[in-house]
């Protein structure tokens, strides 16, 4: 960690966290917990409650939008497939190396959602100023009882102690980042209920994902084509058009809203005249989609670069495509 | 990835590939005016071509999806009402000053059917006879598929899974469409399902059977909806199955405890 970045960080808050990681004892822990989880092995339970434990320390003093200074590569979903992550950061450049910015979706859907998340958060506390993790809305209590995650902490750990020492640990994770003031990042998008980002600054952040309110739209809407507000035809939840991306980039003075939460085929996707990118960082997303993933380089310019991704080659998977002969009636 | 068998009297094809990209979404769009579901495998199809008479049955997403309703949807989220209640309140409290940008939770811009819930029997140029729905719904019906042939473990020359499209719900359940199809010696049965769950509100199945008897040239398509409430379906899960969510994704164990709604036969002789 160099003293560069530390600095920038001075005033702010998250000092406190730096002193609280930077315990020699546990900074040895961390590597070989990231070793383990690298060889995609998951941690004992004792040490994800360490884990969990110094990981509260280090986010509950980050910011509901928790500031972030380029150069930062952007990522998108993750959702479990851990093996695609590990080739993310090959592509991307290893951390600390490159400054990472995640906007939530760890967890769910893939097969290691357990090693994933596990490897995210120690590379969080390990390197607290150079990575930063952003909640999705699959970090919650309720969607990960139903898309995987729960079963994943059962089957693994055969208990629910590490789901609940996770989810309890999503409450203390940062909704939005602000990069270099221009670059507004979180996980689904904007809300009628927040005009400014001053407005998300006074939310109480700590608590499970609620179904209604600013909070929730910010982790759940889309942009859309239409302008204006729009309702979800679902009947709940919100979408966005370009009128209201542009007012609000505006009157924040803001240059892009990045975000992720919608599976994209080429990875990423311009929408709104460039107001808005979606980001998404699960290639052949539930091992059957075919898509790319994509991560956006921001240099010191705030110019991006997208890396697009393929799947990495892996054994151990069960593979969707290939069905065997059965007589279904 | 293509595959196709060709023995008997029938070519069976099938096309295997990603999901669409951005620009093919758009163009889908357009054309059917509704926002398309997360995954939709355009490239993907099934399609069977009688080899003496050229006549075939396909199935794919695009001709699936226009089935879907436009207009005002049966099914809502479990959470509408506490989320539109709050979003009032919220404006009350803090009213649209001029100049800001106003909503209204109550105007939906073009409902449709956001569960993509298909009537879709497959695209034909068969010439299909109905049989009376006073009919289809007799065991004693004359013109049905044989299940207890079917039933039977003839061996299986060709088998293909194909994903036609599949939406998350927007994370509050799933709908997936997809395409099987196994041939024996003397006959072919496909089965094109819809699974639908919304969570805390409702299941539907909607399943296309066809099943060809090449002796006999006759071409015989099944057509049944099914639907019941989430409720319903989690007081059938057996008190000992621990894995709850495992029997909720389980179209096969829904299929079994969801009431039959309608049944609609039809065949064509070839």
């Amino acid at each position: 960690m160099d003293l560069e970045t530390d600095a920038h960080m001075e005033g702010s808050d998250s000092i406190r966290s730096f002193d609280a990681t930077e315990d020699s004892g546990n900074s040895d822990n961390l590597d070989s917990w990231l070793d383990t989880l690298k060889q995609c092995k998951f941690l004992s339970q004792k040490n994800v409650e360490k884990l969990c434990s110094m990981a509260k320390d280090v986010l509950q003093y980050e910011q509901n939008v928790q500031p972030v200074q380029a150069p930062v590569t952007i990522c998108g979903d993750v959702h479990g497939q851990f093996h695609d992550l590990l080739e993310l950061f090959s592509v991307g450049g290893p951390c600390p190396d490159t400054n990472y910015l995640f906007m939530g979706d760890y967890v769910d859907r893939g097969y290691y959602s357990v090693e994933s998340v596990s490897y995210l958060v120690a590379m969080k506390v390990r390197y607290p100023k150079r990575i930063t993790i952003l909640r999705g809305n699959h970090e919650s209590r309720q969607t990960t009882q139903v898309y995987g995650f729960y079963d994943e902490c059962l089957r693994k750990y055969g208990n629910a102690t590490v789901w609940r020492m996770f989810t309890d640990l999503f409450d203390y994770f940062p909704i939005t980042a602000l990069v270099d003031n221009k670059i507004f990042c979180l996980h689904g998008g904007l809300s009628p209920s927040i005009d400014s980002i001053d407005n998300i600054r006074s939310l109480n952040r700590f608590q499970e994902v609620p179904h209604d309110g600013p909070m929730s739209d910010l982790l759940w809407s889309d942009p859309d084509e239409r302008s204006n507000w729009g309702v979800s035809p679902r009947g709940a939840g919100f979408t966005f058009g370009q009128d209201i991306s542009e007012q609000f980039n505006h009157r924040n003075n803001l240059s892009l809203i990045s975000r992720a939460h919608q599976l994209v085929m080429e990875g990423y996707a311009w929408s709104h005249e460039q107001q808005v990118v979606t980001i998404f960082s699960a290639p052949n997303y539930c091992y059957r989609c075919g898509n790319l993933a994509a991560i956006m380089e921001l240099d010191e310019e705030l110019y991006p670069t997208f890396l697009q991704f393929d799947p990495c080659p892996r054994a151990n998977e069960p593979s969707v495509t290939r069905k065997t002969p059965d007589y279904f009636l | 990835m293509q595959r196709s068998f060709r023995e008997g009297p029938w070519n069976i094809e099938t096309e295997k590939g990603p999901i669409l990209g951005n620009e093919d979404v758009g163009k889908y769009e357009d054309k059917l005016g509704i926002p398309m579901p997360e995954m939709v495998f355009g490239s993907n199809f099934l399609r069977l071509t009688h080899k003496d008479s050229g006549k075939f049955i396909c199935f794919n997403a695009f001709d699936a999806l226009s089935t879907v309703k436009l207009g005002e949807p049966d099914l809502k989220l479990a959470h509408t009402d506490v989320w539109k209640a709050s979003k009032k309140k919220f404006k009350s409290e803090v009213p649209v000053e001029p100049g800001q940008t106003d909503y209204d939770v109550d105007h939906v811009h073009n409902p449709y059917d956001w569960t993509y819930s298909i009537e879709y029997q497959g695209t034909t140029d068969l010439n299909f006879n109905k049989i009376p729905e006073s009919e289809a719904m007799k065991d004693s019906n004359e013109i049905q598929i044989p299940y207890t042939k079917l039933q039977r473990k003839e061996p299986i020359m060709f088998f293909d899974d194909v994903m036609l499209y599949e939406d998350e719900l927007g994370d509050f359940g799933i709908c997936t469409y997809s395409v099987k199809i196994r041939v024996m010696q003397d006959s072919l049965f496909l089965l094109a399902r819809m699974f639908m769950r919304a969570d805390n509100v409702a299941f539907r199945i909607r399943d296309t059977r066809v099943f060809v008897d090449f002796k006999l040239g006759r071409v015989i398509r099944e057509y049944t909806e099914k639907q019941g409430s989430y409720a319903f379906v989690k007081d059938k899960i057996p008190l000992w199955e621990h894995d709850f969510s495992k029997m909720m994704r389980d179209p096969q164990w829904v299929d079994t405890i969801l009431p039959l709604e309608k049944i609609e036969i039809d065949y064509a002789d070839i």
